[in-house]
């Protein structure tokens, strides 16, 4: 049994005055706490970071995983993004763990591998532990597949008691991971990557949903997409991809997002910087709040 | 039991038949991986035995995934982790000799 949030929520007087509305005003009927950013990322950079490493490591690697490293990166800069909302408190995460989600071929399923302390970890050992799993679950040597297959076969209305039953008291009660299927809640973010060519290009992926209480952020990289820039008072042509973040208006707003964003973009542009600044303190509170209660 | 490619596992063969069984497999493998990427990838009439996959970004994680499953349905070859090592996806002819070896491997 294992305790993914810290034991104290964040204090009201710390949270700001218009989350702390959401926090209490939304729900059914409330003001919906969504909010999405699009932005753009230059596929280029990643992509001769990618072919550089692909010459001498000793694993594929691909935006996938690079994408999940950034976004590991991102959360370690943005601790304010590495919490969930229980109830209507707003509890951080221990750890700085990343959840994405990956589609099988020949399988009608998505598979979620969880990396934990992302910040951590290499871009080798991101792209082997995600390898690793995706293979497992093809073998259908993953445990998780049997715990699924336990659950598809229970009646409906039983799976829907449970269902609804822990989600109602996972919404009320900071509770501990006790399975394997559940611990997917050890991660505030949902990663997907839809960057392949064969993909449509994409504007928004789910814009306007009310969030998962435990997935407060979604980051989500659409297929590549030509674009022409002035430069030098040329026309040029360059390579974008749409980077798509949906975040909990309960836990953060619009400019703690948009910085959020901002380092994302810096992260892929420049993956090389992610390699020398590895932050070693996986920390999830903010240092000004830790120093806040320290002093209290 | 004959797999879905038509090749059978090999059980005891006489050294030329032996021989002549292992060309037919490496000109096979070569040309089925061939056209599973051809047929997988768009602008597949640029795409050779000596493209490279990485390089030219026709690989991608899902068509990567969807190559480990067709070796393993087509010859029986399972790739384990270390096997998704740049090396071995750069370009089908090497793909073709991991499987090759692999199978041969397996059969001896």
């Amino acid at each position: 049994m294992k305790w993914p949030l810290l034991p104290k929520p964040e204090r009201k007087s710390d949270t700001p005055f218009f989350n702390l509305l959401y926090l209490h005003a939304a729900g059914q009927g409330g003001p919906d706490p969504t909010i999405v950013w699009v932005s753009e990322v230059p596929w280029d950079p990643m992509q001769e970071y990618l072919k550089s490493n692909n010459r001498s490591a000793p694993v594929m690697l691909g935006t996938s995983h690079l994408l999940v490293q950034a976004v590991g990166h991102a959360l370690a800069l943005h601790p304010e993004f590495n919490r969930r909302v229980v109830g209507r408190r707003v509890y951080p995460f221990k750890e700085v763990n990343v959840c994405l989600a990956t589609r099988l071929p020949n399988q009608n399923e998505v598979n979620l591998v969880l990396i934990k302390d992302v910040e951590q970890k290499g871009l080798p050992e991101i792209a082997e532990a995600i390898w690793h799993n995706q293979l497992a679950y093809r073998r259908q040597i993953e445990p998780v597949i049997r715990d699924r297959n336990r659950l598809r076969r229970l009646p409906g209305w039983f799976f829907r008691t449970i269902i609804r039953g822990f989600q109602g008291v996972e919404n009320l009660f900071p509770l501990p991971i006790v399975g394997r299927i559940d611990r997917y809640r050890c991660s505030p973010v949902l990663v997907n990557d839809f960057s392949q060519k064969r993909f449509p290009n994409m504007r928004a992926y789910k814009p306007s949903r009310m969030p998962d209480e435990s997935k407060s952020l979604s980051v989500t990289l659409g297929p590549r997409e030509e674009k022409i820039v002035w430069h030098d008072d040329q026309p040029k042509p360059i390579q974008v991809a749409p980077l798509c973040v949906r975040a909990d208006h309960r836990i953060c707003d619009g400019f703690q997002l948009s910085r959020f964003v901002s380092t994302m973009i810096r992260l892929l542009g420049e993956p090389e910087a992610m390699e020398f600044q590895r932050p070693k303190n996986s920390s999830c509170e903010e240092p000004t709040q830790a120093a806040r209660r320290k002093s209290a | 039991m004959p797999s879905k490619s038509g090749w059978a596992k090999p059980t005891t063969v006489a050294p030329d038949a032996r021989i002549q069984q292992e060309k037919q497999l490496k000109s096979n493998v070569r040309q089925e991986l061939l056209g599973f990427v051809q047929a997988n990838t768009m602008n597949s009439e640029a795409i050779t035995m000596q493209t490279d996959l990485i390089e030219q970004e026709v690989l991608d994680s899902l068509l990567l995934m969807d190559l480990v499953l067709f070796v393993e349905q087509c010859w029986g070859v399972e790739l384990i982790g270390h096997d998704f090592s740049p090396s071995h996806f750069r370009t089908i002819g090497e793909l073709a000799q991991l499987v090759e070896q692999r199978w041969l491997k397996q059969s001896a």
